[in-house]
């Protein structure tokens, strides 16, 4: 079985009492260890997509399983999968709290999910990505936004998750920051053998990343990608 | 190379006051430039936004900037008090900014937008501004300028929106563009066409531009030089076209920090900041 299993999915959202269709009969399969990435231009459901395999959009029709576990709309994760499934987003400056000490950010999945030793586990995490221990006292503002992205990261990590969606996660940096980034992201996927899905608009991030790509238009897939065909530079042909 | 004379810039410093004394974040730069496209590259907080908004008069307080020498089209721009600014402001100078969504003013008709320049700097009466921000408007590509004359900034796209935006800096025909980041807030694929119409209508006019960009490859393939910045310092000047084979460590981890399905499978290269540290 694969580990992300999807047929026929779709979501709806009501705009103003009008009907807006934004995934139309999704189907899709995501193997164990793979990198799969989604590309298509602004508002064709990638990220929609991804936030209903992250548990986050829970308002959806068809059938899903992730891990082996079958996943019912408009139920929240329950058990495992809340600590395998994890998400990175676009925007490091919006996705960590302003006012709480980038310490507090990083043991706070620790705390909910009742884990032992979380000072020791965020020192560790945060030795993963490249910091020393003493980044824990510091605030959001007072790191630059490849850093913030490092921490996101690592708090997506702590949970030593098989399945990482990343959102976007280099388009808010700079290219020499992105580099950085994504050569963290090879590391770790090689060491923790975790599976990736990137969604990202620049076919280029794509063809570097990915084993395996989807190019979504109108809440459709519109083309599958294997290796081969990204080697070529199909994900950047139109 | 054009006539080199159109802007010259001597020991350019940008600063600002802070607890631990003044931080200068632009260090004495100097470069000249004629009615040619020229690229001014490097990472975030290298300078060269800072450098831009010193040209255009925009570093905001407590800023300070000094410069020996700021010299547009024969005139003393160091010597401007704030008034004469505003009027060289758009008719000599425009500046587009990256993101339309935040430029453009939400609550104004894009017609009004576009004709502003010409109320402020010329005698043109209402029915010629008119006329001549729908022509403007035409002549971004705009597939119907009456109907975006009467539109507001929600209701156009993120590709649309920059078009006005350069319509209404170029309406004044100023002779030097400064674009800060155009494109980095638009699909991939709307960026080489936005790109390609600014150009076309720089030349045109005959107009210099100073690209800003972090995006090497870009000003390779649409600026004629290329100075790339480094911590508020000039560290590297070239013909854009030879931005691929540069010698500088720093350039060349830029260029070559690039991805690409060529890359699949390998790390790519990071700037060592200890030793590019030490050396500047």
């Amino acid at each position: 079985m694969s580990l992300v299993d999807i047929s026929d999915l779709n979501v709806t959202f009501r705009d103003q009492d009008v009907g807006r269709h934004i995934l139309r009969g999704i189907t899709l399969a995501i193997e164990d260890g793979e990198t799969f990435g989604l590309l298509g231009p602004s508002g064709c459901g990638k990220s929609t997509l991804l936030r209903v395999i992250a548990g986050l959009n829970r308002d959806w029709h068809g059938s899903m399983a992730l891990l082996g576990q079958g996943v019912a709309p408009r139920r929240r994760f329950t058990g495992t999968l809340r600590r395998e499934v994890q998400m990175v987003f676009q925007d490091p400056y919006a996705s960590l709290h302003p006012r709480h000490r980038i310490g507090r950010a990083l043991r706070e999945p620790l705390v909910v999910n009742g884990l032992d030793n979380p000072d020791q586990r965020v020192a560790e995490a945060l030795a993963e990505v490249g910091f020393g221990p003493d980044v824990a006292a510091r605030y959001p503002h007072q790191l630059s936004g490849g850093q913030r992205q490092r921490i996101a990261i690592a708090r997506a990590l702590l949970l030593r998750p098989k399945l990482l969606l990343l959102d976007e996660p280099t388009s808010a940096l700079d290219m020499s920051v992105q580099a950085e980034i994504l050569n963290l992201l090879v590391t770790l996927r090689a060491r923790f053998g975790m599976t990736f899905v990137l969604v990202s608009h620049d076919p280029d991030v794509i063809g570097h990343m990915c084993d395996r790509a989807a190019r979504m238009a109108e809440g459709r897939i519109a083309a599958t990608f294997d290796r081969p065909a990204l080697a070529a530079g199909a994900a950047a042909a139109r | 190379m054009a006539d080199p004379t159109l802007l010259n810039v001597e020991e350019l410093s940008v600063r600002f006051p802070s607890d631990r004394g003044p931080v200068e974040v632009v260090h004495g730069i100097s470069f000249a430039m004629g009615a040619e496209k020229l690229g001014l590259v490097g990472e975030s907080g290298s300078g060269k936004s800072m450098t831009a908004r010193a040209l255009i008069g925009l570093v905001a307080k407590p800023g300070r900037v000094t410069a020996d020498r700021l010299m547009l089209d024969g005139e003393d721009l160091t010597a401007l008090s704030p008034r004469q600014w505003k009027h060289w402001r758009g008719s000599r100078i425009g500046l587009v900014l990256q993101d339309p969504k935040f430029a453009l003013d939400p609550v104004m008709s894009i017609g009004r937008q576009v004709e502003e320049p010409l109320k402020l700097h010329t005698a043109a009466k209402k029915a010629e501004r008119r006329e001549r921000a729908l022509a403007m408007l035409e002549a971004v590509g705009l597939p119907d300028p009456l109907r975006a004359y009467h539109s507001y900034p929600h209701q156009l796209s993120g590709g649309m929106g920059q078009r006005v935006m350069l319509a209404a800096t170029l309406i004044a025909e100023p002779r030097l563009l400064i674009a800060d980041e155009p494109t980095s807030a638009l699909d991939r694929d709307l960026r080489d066409q936005v790109l390609d119409l600014m150009l076309k209508l720089v030349d045109e006019r005959e107009m210099g531009l100073i690209l800003i960009s972090h995006d090497l490859d870009q000003v390779a393939r649409f600026c004629d030089r290329a100075l790339v910045m480094y911590r508020g310092d000039i560290v590297d000047r070239l013909p854009a076209s030879e931005l691929a084979n540069s010698e500088h460590p720093y350039t060349k981890t830029l260029w070559a920090c690039r991805p690409s399905p060529a890359t699949f499978g390998t790390l790519l290269p990071t700037l060592d900041r200890v030793s590019l540290g030490a050396g500047a």
